[in-house]
């Protein structure tokens, strides 16, 4: 019974006998465990902690059937990327519809082309509008249930971003070859999409009926195929393929079933493209363990904004396995010969994938959803991470409640001085308590800082304000700069109005611990890596805080303290991680001319953190607002906490 | 009324509307922590629909709920289809107001009868004997518990029909304390006719009413079988409402066999998911043991000077053990611990309790969301979140039961000991 409620009455006395040992090492025994946890991932990147791939879904059957891919498929591709470059001269802006909808519609597909509006929340109504092309092949087998997605952002010659012309022939010159197949047993649609994400974002809504975001019209599809079952991104640069990159980090850091990943890996293998992670061509050797951890920490990073990588990303959020080939271009200017060869692999590859996802039975359900890539044939799956992370945030929780043992028998402690002598011997179960803790203050501060990131998460996010701004003729930009100037300025200023004494700070602090280890914990449920990130930021800072400190006044020691608390502001970091990345990115530059971009930088960041959320629903803005920013004021009201004046209690006794 | 009280409810009354009004008031009904087969508004929508069109609700699947609450939605729904929130947020108001005046006369009732016995009390226990500001705070505290409670704001934001079960609950609580036998075995028969589980209330309310009686077991006897005939009874008017007894089936039935195994974040559902089918009987027998009438006679035995606690204990484990638990009720049985706020000394598992219901009640939704939506996560994700959330509502129950029997044992014994001498309960 001892495990559910110790029944015997003398349990007090034992605590008391720990409570010193507690207080002395409570910081120095969470820390410890943030350090193992730490250490633990750090372990992760030696190989023995680390898995091979391997199939878990039988019925993929990788690689098994025989290509059936001939000659010809491989010259339609040659002349349909020769008629694409011509179309190109003459749509320098956007998709040769017409073109290619002839050609989708000669092949035999079912064409469809998709509208879709974007009123941009921002700059009083500004409206974007897009097209996407699609048709869909509708499997000989079986009624329309199931499907696969192949697809394809096109970008117009005037693009800022790579161009990657080759990828519609290739995909029509399999939807050529495809619908000559009689074995298909899933509709396979084959997507071309406008505007980068924006395009599949609207393709996704439509397809599922989602109506509820009014800043994205996503319009209406005139055909549709089953539910789609998985999906695949290409992005060819050229025919003159070096490698393939894989891309998995969805939205919200969510990654594709691993089966699929492996699946990929395999024909890309079996096919003599070698396939690298993150462009990244030459594989490290195995028991290379610093290129390990930063080949993890590079996954990690992406994963951690929550910005998808590519236009699978979007996929993943109505639980559709995705991912994107990238096939990277050979830097070399020798002309290779050997073209027609990688067509021919890269239209296997697209072959063995469908049939593949073809053979499948039921959905993805199999294998991991959780787990981090080392190299493109070893991951590190939930069981072997989700330690490292869950010893962080328990420190905070373990902290939490040492505090409260320690706050609660300090009570009993002082109390104990005033009693009798003589009943030393004693022990007291039950006292009276005489001090006595301001319950509803701690309440307003809690309320009041979460009320403020609420309001900050209203006013940059509202659309009255940005049409107010925009008719004051403020730009965007400066609104939500403006905006989040105010919102610091508030939050610093909170201590002036709500101060407490030490004994309930002690309280506040037991509160906060627990919101950020339990933050901690779903996030890190969520997303690892975000998890994992500010798990390794914040930890410490919560775990070393020690509020007892304050009651001695020292000048110094409370400017440095304020000045980390100033440091640890979520856009002070924000701040600093983006001059560190252009510093990284461009550094033979000027070192002010880079922090004076960077605050630029941070500002456009925070717009497309804006925009990512309304659009695409990516819930790292809302998490900064809602609840670490509400922590980093309660970490600065306890910052400017009072000592409780001793000597007056003295004189009334 | 008392103005905190009023302030209190006000407060809290807008802050219900608010988010009912709000477009989370959608997807916070949807939730399987809020709405369960047995309390849902949705089914409770189509059920009506049925009805209306003529078709018996229960013989399908989807309807679950006593007749008598078809028959007063059938009627709500056509008449005041707009004001339904408005009338749940007033229905839940008012399950306060009566804990408040429950608790209060409960109170009373529990000073009164410390001070019968405060001549045998050892000295210095003053701290931990109700005092007689008591009467004012602790009502106060339990209402508030209620009004404010999370959970409570979520369940009568779903729209569950566990907001009519928690009024029927309050309205038991306050006519047992103010000893209206009649009204208290009427509420307590509807709600045994929606939940099925509360019937075991019947023995705290038994013990209640023949207190001050010369003659108790004939009157608790008396009591027992006048709360089965009006239970009868309702059934019986149910029946002739309906033309059939199917309602028994679809009712009780499916509450004992736990037929549907949506998730939720009881501990049936994964259990009975793996049964083989052939021990299926044998484990719903005693799981449906476990949940009635297993510590229903121990605990009775132990606590039978106190019935108030002993409702609040048999409440807090058939809420817990049910088979479609929903966070609702939950609320409801928190809000009548803070009655025995003279036990808290004696406590210890608080913090613990309170940290893993903060943690699990944001963890649960997030695994469920991977599960469900992102399609990532597995019922095992959610399972482990929901045990540990129902060991943590266990802790809490465990830990008032041994803090009761220690004040006990203290206001008699003192609250000072030698200490040589070695105190054990064990």
């Amino acid at each position: 019974m001892g495990i559910l409620s110790n029944p015997s009455i003398g349990a007090h006395e034992k605590k008391t006998k720990y409570i010193t040992i507690i207080n002395k090492y409570s910081n120095l025994f969470c820390f410890l465990l943030y350090l193992i946890g730490f250490g633990w991932f750090c372990a992760l990147s030696f190989p023995q902690f680390q898995s091979n791939t391997y199939f878990s879904e039988n019925a993929l059957l990788p690689g098994l059937v025989l290509s059936e891919l001939k000659m010809d498929s491989v010259n339609l591709a040659k002349t349909y990327l020769n008629e694409l470059e011509h179309e190109r001269t003459s749509h320098k802006s956007n998709i040769p519809y017409p073109w290619m909808q002839a050609k989708m519609k000669q092949i035999g597909l079912k064409t469809y082309i998709h509208n879709f509006t974007l009123n941009y929340p921002f700059g009083g109504g500004k409206r974007f509008e897009g097209k996407n092309i699609y048709g869909i092949l509708r499997g000989p087998r079986i009624g329309a249930t199931e499907s696969i997605v192949i697809s394809v952002p096109y970008r117009p010659p005037n693009t800022a971003h790579t161009s990657i012309t080759a990828s519609v022939p290739l995909i029509l010159a399999f939807a050529d070859f495809a619908r000559r197949q009689k074995y298909w047993s899933k509709d396979i649609i084959f997507l071309v999409t406008d505007q980068e994400q924006l395009g599949m974002q609207a393709f996704l809504e439509a397809y599922y009926g989602e109506d509820e975001n009014n800043i994205l019209d996503s319009g209406t599809l005139y055909g549709k195929a089953g539910s789609i079952v998985a999906a695949i991104n290409m992005e060819i640069q050229d025919f003159d393929v070096d490698f393939n990159s894989l891309k998995i980090e969805g939205l919200n850091g969510q990654l594709p079933n691993l089966d699929l990943h492996n699946l990929v890996v395999k024909l890309s293998h079996k096919n003599g493209i070698p396939i690298g992670y993150k462009t990244k061509m030459s594989e490290h050797p195995r028991d290379d363990v610093i290129a390990n951890f930063f080949s993890l920490l590079s996954m990690m990073w992406t994963q951690s904004s929550g910005v998808p990588n590519g236009n699978h990303g979007l996929f993943h959020k109505y639980g559709i396995e995705a991912l994107t080939i990238e096939a990277v271009k050979r830097e070399t200017s020798v002309k290779n010969n050997n073209v027609h060869h990688k067509i021919m692999a890269l239209l296997k590859i697209i072959e063995g994938i469908s049939r593949s996802l073809n053979n499948l039975l039921e959905r993805f359900h199999q294998s991991f959803f959780f787990y981090v890539i080392v190299s493109a044939d070893r991951f590190i799956s939930i069981g072997d991470y989700m330690p490292s992370v869950g010893l962080m945030s328990a420190s905070l929780l373990i902290k939490s409640f040492l505090l409260w043992l320690i706050a609660n028998n300090k009570n009993e402690d002082d109390e104990q001085e005033n009693e009798n002598k003589e009943e030393e011997d004693k022990i007291v179960i039950v006292r009276k308590s005489k001090t006595t803790i301001d319950y509803i203050k701690i309440g307003t501060i809690i309320l009041c800082s979460h009320i403020v990131g609420v309001g900050a998460l209203l006013i940059t996010t509202n659309k009255f304000i940005h049409d107010y701004l925009f008719s004051m003729n403020i730009p965007t930009q400066t609104g939500i700069f403006y905006s989040i100037i105010f919102i610091i300025a508030v939050s610093l200023l909170m201590p002036k109005f709500l101060r407490l004494n030490v004994i309930d700070a002690q309280y506040l602090n037991i509160v906060l611990l627990i919101e950020l280890g339990t933050m901690l914990l779903s996030v890190s449920m969520l997303n690892f890596s975000l998890g994992f990130f500010l798990c390794v930021f914040i930890t410490p800072f919560a775990i070393l805080i020690n509020i007892q400190e304050n009651s001695r006044r020292n000048l110094l020691k409370f400017l440095i303290r304020s000045l980390i608390h100033l440091i640890i502001h979520p856009i002070t970091v924000l701040y600093g991680i983006i001059c560190l990345l252009s510093y990284i990115a461009f550094n033979e530059m000027n070192f002010n001319y880079i922090v004076d971009k960077s605050f630029t930088a941070t500002i456009d960041a925070i717009t497309f953190a804006v925009v990512d959320s309304l659009i695409y629903g990516n819930w790292l803005f809302d998490l900064t607002f809602l609840i670490l920013l509400p922590c980093w004021i309660m970490l600065w009201i306890l910052n400017f906490s009072k000592p409780i004046e001793k000597k007056n209690k003295d004189k009334s006794e | 009324m008392n103005k905190k009280l009023l302030y209190s409810l006000l407060i809290s009354g807008a802050i219900r509307y608010f988010i009912s009004i709000s477009k989370y008031s959608r997807s916070i009904e949807n939730h399987v922590e809020i709405s369960t087969p047995l309390n849902s508004f949705k089914r409770l929508k189509e059920g009506v629909f049925l009805y209306d069109n003529g078709i018996d609700p229960y013989d399908g699947d989807i309807f679950h709920e006593s007749p008598f609450i078809l028959i007063a939605a059938n009627f709500l729904l056509k008449n005041f289809g707009e004001f339904i929130s408005l009338i749940l947020i007033i229905i839940d108001l008012l399950s306060a107001v009566f804990i408040y005046y429950g608790s209060k006369s409960i109170s009373k009732r529990n000073y009164e009868r410390q001070q019968l016995e405060v001549s045998t009390y050892a000295k210095g226990t003053e701290e931990i004997q109700f005092s007689k500001s008591d009467i004012d705070n602790i009502p106060f505290i339990c209402a508030f518990a209620y009004l404010f409670n999370p959970y409570s704001i979520l369940n009568c934001v779903g729209q569950t029909t566990t907001v009519w079960s928690n009024f029927l609950l309050s309205v038991v609580i306050y006519s047992m304390s103010k000893n209206m036998k009649f009204i208290c075995l009427l509420a307590l028969a509807f709600e045994t006719q929606k939940n099925f589980y509360p019937f075991v209330l019947i023995v705290p309310i038994a013990l209640a009413f023949s207190e001050n009686d010369k003659s108790k077991n004939l009157k608790r006897i008396i009591t027992v079988v006048t709360f089965a005939s009006i239970f009868g009874l309702l059934n019986y008017i149910a029946f002739t409402y309906m033309g059939n007894w199917k309602f028994l089936d679809s009712t009780f039935g499916f509450i004992i066999h736990c037929r549907d195994l949506t998730p939720n974040i009881g501990l049936f559902w994964y259990f009975f998911t793996e049964m083989f089918d052939h021990f299926r009987e044998l484990f719903l027998y005693t799981f449906q043991l476990n949940t009635t009438i297993l510590y229903l006679f121990p605990l009775t035995f132990t606590f039978k000077e106190s019935p108030e606690f002993l409702l609040t204990i048999l409440l807090s484990l058939v809420t817990i053990f049910s088979s479609y638990p929903c966070i609702g009720a939950i609320a409801f049985y928190m809000s009548l611990i803070p009655l025995w706020k003279r036990c808290s000394p004696f406590m210890s598992h608080n913090f613990i309790v309170i940290a893993t219901f903060i943690v699990t009640s944001i963890l649960g939704p997030t695994v469920y969301h991977l599960w469900m939506y992102a399609n990532s996560a597995n019922a095992n994700f959610y399972f482990g979140v929901t045990l540990v959330f129902c060991t943590s509502q266990i802790f809490l129950l465990t830990d008032l039961c041994f803090a009761y029997l220690k004040r006990k044992f203290c206001l008699t014994n003192g609250v000072t000991f030698d200490k040589t001498m070695k105190l054990s309960l064990e």
